[in-house]
């Protein structure tokens, strides 16, 4: 029951991906297949989170009925999910295979780097579950915690509203939800399950950041993405501490892609894929909810300039069907049970004010931060930009401009929440900055490999059936 | 991609730099891993394992469902203090007990029927406090943890 508790989510996640999508050129090479399994495997943990909570809040404690439902679920959809191959080989005449051109030997040497880094990767994390099992802080005082709560409750579940306020109950149960859900096929709350999920958002995450690329940029773009992420050691600490703030950057990053990705190859499904990928976000931490933000204005304002009015409004109810669903759950949990949230503007608004205009703590926190961008190994990213020639794809240019924005509201919204914190600076700094940067970070290295130019030609270029070159302003 | 052999070469220097980086930071985050593994791990297991086994015998005498008070004397020994605002040694303890007996819900205090006591400087309270606090233990499960009836109160 261990595996099953993983496999069917991630065939859920997998089969929706492509009962949305239709069927369409999906599964049209590897990088396609691989791309759709990262987009899934998340996506179906979001998917049985939310099943999970409702079941939970509607028809009670879940038992064996809703396994057999959910088994049920992942049955209709592979089913969906055939039924549309076939109906899209009967209809669609084959591009035709080209010929793969040979691989140049430093893209060979660059994907033996990755695998052989992630196979070191892997290892750390191993150990590092075995060291801290229950995880660091966070992940039992919050995420675990409220795990056992929905799972040993029974009926009696909102009891963990009763706790302690300081162990924030205004966080979403995404996490807790789906560990809950993977005790309910176990039978027993075996601390493996928590490590298990962590290890599948860590790698998810290497995962998506590589596939996206591939058929973005090129795989070896993508390894090298790759090796950049696990080559931070933050990165893979907290994600086998099982902070949340990995699976957050994991759905940041998942969303960013989708909608980059229904610019180059107008897939209308990305988009509601993409929505839901920003709902899940904002059901997995607080933080998730300035995400959407960012996302909703860096929609906006990419598609407003690249497309006009009318094609805004036509992306924004395809965006709303993925994420309106996640979004009444998220209003749902936090009118009914999560208490007001004490971080932001903690002390009202006049000593707010006055920190804003204190150079000191402007200086302490950019100071902070450069450390973290160091440490994330920030210079050598801006070194390896230095050898490129300085050169960025102009071709990307919409996708990178829809990122950055992205990127920038994040931050400054972070910084503003530093800048008015009630509690001292350098704590609150020293305590969370390294986290929240870590949320950002698969997104900030997935735009620099965008940016930067490639070794060798995109998936999506090279399996065209138009030969189409998609131009600069076209891209969203 | 048209680029100069100048770009090209400098562009592997970069990537064999980048990758050079990423096996360093992966390999320390592997080195300091297994070195906290042959130490401690192999032997005593992780410390928070060690704590919710204190509590085992507990569990299996507490309702499963409902709330306890709780009484301590100073944090886990493990807990490291942040320098934070909040005493989170102190709270950290009562939060890691709140983890090991969910669904239980534990508040910090005194004042309810049953109360979890969590003594790591010595295993019994001092009959003075009990006597203020009016508790009577009911249960020691041995390693500090004792179940206490407050009197009074059902």
């Amino acid at each position: 029951m261990l595996a099953l508790g993983i496999i069917i989510p991630i065939i859920i996640g997998c089969a929706f991906v492509h009962a949305v999508h239709r069927g369409g050129g999906l599964l049209s090479d590897r990088s396609h297949v691989v791309n759709c399994f990262f987009i899934g495997t998340g996506t179906g943990i979001g998917i049985t989170s939310l099943l999970y909570f409702l079941w939970l809040q509607f028809l009670g404690s879940p038992g064996t009925s809703y396994i057999i439902a959910e088994v049920m679920v992942a049955l209709c959809l592979i089913g969906f999910s055939a039924w549309t191959v076939v109906r899209a080989k009967n209809s669609r005449t084959s591009p035709g295979q080209k010929g793969s051109d040979p691989v140049p030997r430093f893209c060979r040497v660059i994907s033996a780097g990755f695998w052989g880094l992630l196979a070191l990767s892997f290892l750390g994390f191993l150990l590092a579950s075995l060291n801290t099992p229950h995880g660091d802080w966070d992940a039992w005082a919050m995420w675990n915690l409220k795990a056992r709560f929905l799972f040993l409750g029974g009926d009696q579940w909102r009891n963990l509203f009763s706790v302690t306020s300081d162990l924030h109950l205004d966080y979403p149960l995404l996490l807790p939800g789906f560990i809950a859900r993977y005790w309910t096929y176990v039978g027993d709350d075996p601390v493996v399950v928590p490590a298990v999920v962590a290890a599948v958002f860590t790698f998810s995450t290497v995962g998506l950041m590589y596939s996206a690329l591939a058929v973005l940029r090129g795989r070896s773009q993508g390894f090298l993405a790759g090796i950049v992420l696990m080559g931070t050691s933050a990165f893979l600490r907290d994600g086998a501490g099982q902070y949340a703030d990995v699976p957050l950057g994991y759905y940041i990053l998942l969303a960013t892609v989708l909608v980059i990705l229904h610019g180059r190859e107008n897939i209308q499904s990305f988009l509601a894929l993409a929505g839901l990928a920003a709902g899940l976000a904002a059901w997995t931490k607080n933080e998730g909810v300035l995400f959407l933000a960012a996302f909703a204005v860096a929609h906006f304002t990419t598609t407003l300039y690249t497309q006009g009015i009318r094609n805004y409004f036509s992306q924004l109810m395809k965006l709303s069907y993925g994420l309106f669903p996640v979004l009444a759950v998220i209003i749902f949990f936090k009118w009914w049970y999560a208490p007001p949230s004490s971080v932001v503007l903690a002390e009202g608004a006049g000593p707010a004010l006055e920190k804003v205009f204190q150079a000191s703590r402007h200086i302490i926190i950019i100071k902070y931060i450069l450390v973290e961008f160091i440490s994330f190994g920030g210079l050598l990213l801006i070194f390896y930009w230095g050898l490129s020639g300085l050169r960025m794809e102009k071709a990307e240019i919409s996708a990178i401009v829809f990122s950055i924005i992205i990127l920038s509201i994040m931050m400054a919204g972070y910084y503003f929440i530093y800048l008015t914190t009630s509690f001292p600076l350098d704590w609150h700094l020293g305590t969370s900055l390294r986290r929240i940067l870590l949320q950002l970070w698969p997104l900030f290295v997935f735009t620099y490999f965008l940016a930067l130019p490639s070794w060798e030609p995109a998936t999506i270029q090279e399996t065209s059936a138009t030969g189409e070159k998609w131009g600069t302003g076209n891209l969203l | 991609m048209k680029t100069s052999p100048y770009v090209r070469w400098g562009m592997k220097f970069g990537i064999a730099s980048l990758l050079v980086y990423a096996v360093i930071s992966c390999g320390g985050v592997l080195s300091e891993q297994y070195k906290v593994y042959t130490q401690f791990t192999r032997h005593s297991g992780d410390p928070i394992s060690g704590y919710e086994k204190r509590f085992t015998g507990l569990r299996q005498v507490l309702p499963r469902k409902g709330a306890v008070g709780f009484l301590c004397d100073v944090p886990a020994p493990f807990l490291k203090g942040d320098g934070g605002p909040n005493d989170f040694t102190r709270a950290g303890t009562l939060y890691l007990t709140q983890y090991v007996l969910s669904p239980v819900v534990v508040y910090d205090n005194a004042q309810y029927p049953l109360v979890v006591g969590n003594f790591h400087s010595s295993p019994h309270p001092s009959p003075e406090l009990l006597k203020i606090l009016r508790l009577r233990p009911i249960a020691n499960f041995g390693n500090g943890v004792v179940l206490f009836k407050r009197e009074g109160m059902e």
